[in-house]
């Protein structure tokens, strides 16, 4: 489903992302974790073809993000808020990534209630814009606005980052059904172990771009990730 | 306190504005210079200018009988470009400075700003070449402290009012209109406020001590403006966004354009939900009036036509276009990664173009009072616009365009500026000239034929906008990885 080969990014003599081969199947909940500087963001801006790596492809479905602009129709994606239109109220942030996707008004609307819960009466009604929202809750109107147009691929970068408790355990509830009811493939980035061992299924740990550990999840997953981040 | 005046300086020298190339730096200092050197100039001619305007009387006199007015307008005008520093105090806060410190600083700082500096430039060779020569040194070092003076009391007033009526810009529009009540009630003879201009700036040539209560009453309004910040330099009270509640807004027409009229939608509400594009927009449009002043005074000669066409029916173009896709630099990265094709973000930006192109034609049509001549050169370079400034403009848009911030003031805001914008004056304003030109020479010096190449010109751009929109759109392929860059800075 997602496939990464040979990629590799160098910024000014320093390496951010130096991968062999990285494959992700259908339905895979993949977690991605490492310390700051270690490359989760420059391989989500691969995979979404927002920076060009110096080598290597990155493809979705087997479609080369550089060649072709068609993964879009199928990738949701959040990664901070330059992603977020910030002078759109956020009903029509979600209208107009709605429109892009071919939905009319009103299924965008019937589509994002289903999230009134995640949005804890924050979000929807409140006449203001996007920029005036928290970070929190700006990252709430990212993530909803990521699942519009049932994407088969969604990629979210520090998803729990800023949440408040709460949101933070409706929004892994949220990525479990997802999962389970439309085999969503599912990347997610986070510098939080115990949220990405919780909702992933094979864990990587990046360190100076590249891969130093694949990892299926078992139990013991998480107190050999914390003890590996302890050594370091 | 030195050290935040350290800080202050590596704010200025820092700022985005400089972070460009030697050359850019080199031709904005140039630039300023240039302005400068014109004040300068003007200072020093004004008396002979108002010696031509009203012959046989005193400069000086004529000078200091519109001086108050001057100020009047100048406070209105600040209303609109002047900017507070508020903000920039908001790291000291918790920090152990003295807030009664900072605020001074944060006064005196705004005494440096442009208008007050500016004003210096035009004040102080005009008492050197004036005053001094024909009056006294002393009158001259009067007058120009009576001048600095008043120019201070507007900079702390606008500094207090700005604070205090931000919330409500219906008391600005209504100070104008005071301002204008006033202009006409002297005009025809019911006040003077021009004889009490004369009697306090005239007056101080002769005698120092009409400047006690000017500057009693400066340091008055700053003690009163050094109350009110010191009263109000709390966090919530700095931040000049105001909440208000919004509503979210269908253009419906534009639905039936798909993704593309979605694209549209989404710019203009750029356009009008922020400050930086919206005073932009209607500086442009205001320029569609320039003909009223234009066409009377320059006369209609082909060139002047042509350039005054390109003024007023592409101004909108040109200042906007500058910084076409700048104006997303908050937002591009989410436009790159969502479901946007770049053969729509392309011909979305055309049709903004082409409306925009339009509306100002079709304003500029009450000029038809200067002659059909007019219309039709303006017609024919509407056209040539239309279908080929507008690529143009398009095409330079990619060429390292910089982060914008939209919420700050347009006016001494070079953020965003390159040697792009430099460049692009030159094919816009070059090649309507040149093809003018060449329709002119082949078809025997006749200048219909002159403005029908243009229009022809034009109207092949228009019928070619699918494989312009290609190849604009390949290009943007190309550089979207560098401009995305940029904008991440």
């Amino acid at each position: 489903m997602v496939s990464v080969e040979q990629i590799r990014k160098v910024y000014v003599e320093t390496v951010a992302l130096d991968l062999e081969k990285l494959h992700i199947p259908k339905g895979e909940s993949f977690g991605l974790v490492g310390n700051n500087g270690a490359g989760k963001t420059t391989m989500f801006r691969c995979l979404l073809d927002l920076i060009k790596p110096d080598a290597g492809k990155c493809s979705l479905k087997d479609i080369d993000v550089s060649k072709s602009e068609d993964w879009k129709y199928f990738t949701g994606s959040y990664l901070d808020e330059r992603f977020l239109i910030d002078f759109l109220t956020a009903e029509e942030y979600f209208h107009f990534i709605g429109r892009l996707h071919g939905l009319s008004k009103e299924e965008v609307d019937e589509f994002v209630d289903q999230f009134e819960g995640f949005f804890n009466d924050e979000i929807l009604g409140k006449g203001k814009y996007v920029r005036d929202f928290s970070k929190g809750n700006q990252k709430k109107i990212g993530i909803v606005a990521a699942l519009i147009g049932s994407p088969e691929i969604l990629i979210l970068d520090e998803p729990f980052a800023n949440l408040d408790p709460s949101t933070q355990i409706r929004l892994k509830n949220l990525l479990k059904k997802l999962k389970e009811e439309r085999e969503v493939t599912m990347i997610i980035s986070s510098h939080d172990l115990s949220h990405v061992a919780e909702v992933s299924e094979r864990i990587v740990v990046l360190e100076h771009g590249k891969i130093v550990h694949d990892i299926q999840k078992t139990e013991n997953t998480l107190k050999d990730l914390e003890s590996y981040f302890a050594a370091e | 306190m030195i050290e935040i005046v350290k800080n202050s300086w590596k704010e200025f020298f820092r700022s985005a504005v400089w972070q460009k190339n030697a050359f850019v730096n080199f031709l904005m200092g140039l630039m300023f210079l240039y302005l400068a050197l014109n004040f300068v100039f003007l200072g020093w001619a004004g008396g002979y200018i108002l010696m031509g305007i009203f012959p046989g009387e005193s400069p000086i006199e004529n000078l200091n009988y519109g001086l108050l007015y001057y100020f009047l307008v100048d406070l209105f005008l600040r209303f609109y470009m002047q900017e507070i520093p508020v903000i920039g105090i908001v790291p000291y806060l918790h920090l152990p400075v003295k807030k009664k410190k900072i605020i001074h600083y944060l006064l005196a700082k705004s005494a440096f700003g442009v208008f007050n500096t500016s004003i210096l430039t035009l004040a102080v060779p005009f008492a050197i070449a004036w005053i001094s020569k024909y009056e006294s040194t002393s009158g001259a070092w009067y007058w120009l402290f009576a001048v600095f003076a008043f120019n201070l009391i507007n900079n702390y007033l606008i500094v207090y009012l700005k604070k205090a009526f931000s919330e409500k810009p219906s008391i600005v529009l209504g100070f104008g209109g005071v301002i204008a009540a006033l202009i006409t009630l002297e005009y025809f003879g019911f006040i003077k406020i021009g004889t009490l201009s004369l009697a306090i700036f005239n007056g101080v040539i002769y005698n120092g001590l009409i400047l006690l209560p000017i500057i009693f009453i400066a340091i008055a309004i700053y003690l009163f403006v050094y109350r009110y910040y010191a009263n109000n330099a709390y966090l919530e009270n700095l931040k000049s966004s105001k909440k208000k509640n919004v509503k979210s807004t269908n253009i419906s027409f534009l639905d039936r354009f798909e993704q593309i009229g979605k694209l549209i939608e989404v710019e203009i509400k750029l356009i009008l939900r922020n400050k930086r594009p919206k005073s932009v927009t209607v500086i442009s449009f205001l320029f569609v009036a320039y003909g009223f002043i234009l066409y009377p005074t320059t006369g209609t000669n082909a060139i002047a036509l042509i350039i005054f066409g390109l003024i007023i029916t592409g101004m909108f173009m040109l200042n906007y276009g500058q910084f076409l896709i700048s104006w997303e630099s908050a937002h591009f990265d989410g436009l790159l990664a969502r479901n946007v094709q770049l053969k729509d973000y392309v011909r979305a930006k055309f049709y903004l173009f082409g409306v925009a192109v339009i509306i100002s034609f079709i304003l500029s049509l009450c000029y038809f009072m200067y002659g059909a001549r007019v219309i039709a050169f303006n017609g024919a370079v509407a056209l040539f616009n239309l279908g080929v400034t507008s690529w143009v403009v398009l095409f330079f848009s990619t060429f390292n365009p910089k982060k914008i911030d939209l919420s700050k003031s347009t006016f001494f805001n070079y953020q965003g500026t390159s040697s792009q914008q430099f460049l692009l004056m030159v094919p816009v304003m070059g090649l309507p000239i040149l093809i003018y030109g060449l329709g002119y020479l082949v078809f025997g010096l006749n200048e219909t034929a002159g403005a029908i190449t243009l229009a022809v010109f034009g109207l092949i751009g228009v019928l070619s906008t699918k494989p312009l929109t290609n190849i604009l759109a390949k290009r943007l392929k190309d550089q979207k990885y560098k401009i995305a860059s940029n904008f991440r800075e």
